[in-house]
């Protein structure tokens, strides 16, 4: 018995073409994701000089023209211990003090502290796979047209 | 009444349009009944404003994405898209000026496709809220749209 297809070329062509098109509507949509973390994050971060929030950027993993991962920077050096937490304690703040709440010259006890990040992509994580499948629709159904 | 684009101010001439017809989008009436009126329109999110209860609800319009590619020897297509933003202190008022704004673009659509913004989409909505010493609430669309321009002779 032997079995023939025909009319394949269209198949073929959209066997070919769909990667491409994955590619571009997943790569946009995690880029997507990204913003909307880093958004997030700038605005659940604490602000005092509001260093801590222009030191969160979003940035490509490999430069070029099809990034695919990108990554989220916090340059600040207590990012860590605003985000991850940290011993109660006390610190006296000099003279020349840089902060716009506290004035210097004043000892003061530190207890609390303000996650950003987690926070923010905790937010967005809860759609995130809808968005995913919404991209795969959208690549494959712009495939079939 | 869509504006122009030029090409030489093709970005600012785009986030223009949209900046207008955001513009009427101005309250929406929540259970109260209280009617909530949009207190500032931005292009981007104002730093400032950030700590005042009284200055939300804040609509950001943001800077258009423009990336382009060979549509045919003499055009170049514009695969753009633009996100705005609503910050408010009650999620049911944020809920309904993203319909409202969602609304006003679509039913604009005849007008920007006049100025050359075309085949106009949502392409993402995104919602987050945050405690600071208010609850704020954020909700966000994006839209995709095309455009196209005369291309500059040279290979």
């Amino acid at each position: 018995m032997m079995i023939q297809m025909h009319n394949m070329g269209e198949v073929e062509t959209f066997l070919i073409n769909l990667p491409k098109k994955l590619d571009k509507e997943l790569s946009k949509t995690n880029k997507n994701f990204m913003v909307q973390v880093l958004k997030g994050a700038k605005k659940r971060a604490p602000k005092d000089t509001g260093g801590l929030k222009e030191s969160i950027k979003l940035k490509p993993v490999r430069r070029g023209k099809n990034v695919k991962k990108w990554k989220i920077v916090v340059g600040s050096p207590h990012a860590l211990f605003q985000e991850e937490g940290f011993t109660p304690h006390s610190f006296f703040a000099g003279n020349t003090f840089n902060s716009k709440k506290l004035p210097g010259g004043v000892t003061y006890f530190v207890s609390k502290w303000t996650p950003f990040m987690k926070p923010a992509v905790e937010e967005q994580i809860k759609t995130f796979s809808e968005k995913l499948n919404n991209a795969v629709d959208k690549a494959i159904k712009g495939r079939l047209k | 009444m869509a504006s122009t684009i030029s090409k030489e101010s093709m970005i600012p001439d785009i986030w223009k349009n949209f900046y207008d017809i955001a513009k009427t989008v101005t309250t929406v009436s929540i259970t109260g009944p209280q009617i909530i009126t949009i207190q500032n329109y931005v292009s981007s999110f104002p730093d400032q404003l950030i700590d005042s209860k009284s200055d939300y609800p804040i609509l950001v319009v943001n800077d258009p994405d423009a990336p382009t590619e060979i549509l045919t020897i003499g055009k170049t297509k514009v695969n753009g898209s633009i996100e705005l933003e609503i910050y408010t202190t009650s999620g049911e008022s944020a809920s309904k000026f993203l319909s409202k704004i969602i609304y006003a673009i679509e039913t604009s659509a005849k007008s920007l496709a006049e100025v050359g913004i075309k085949n106009i989409e949502v392409a993402d909505t995104s919602q987050d809220s945050v405690k600071r010493s208010f609850k704020l609430h954020s909700r966000s669309v994006t839209f995709d749209f095309t455009y196209h321009y005369a291309r500059t002779g040279g290979f």
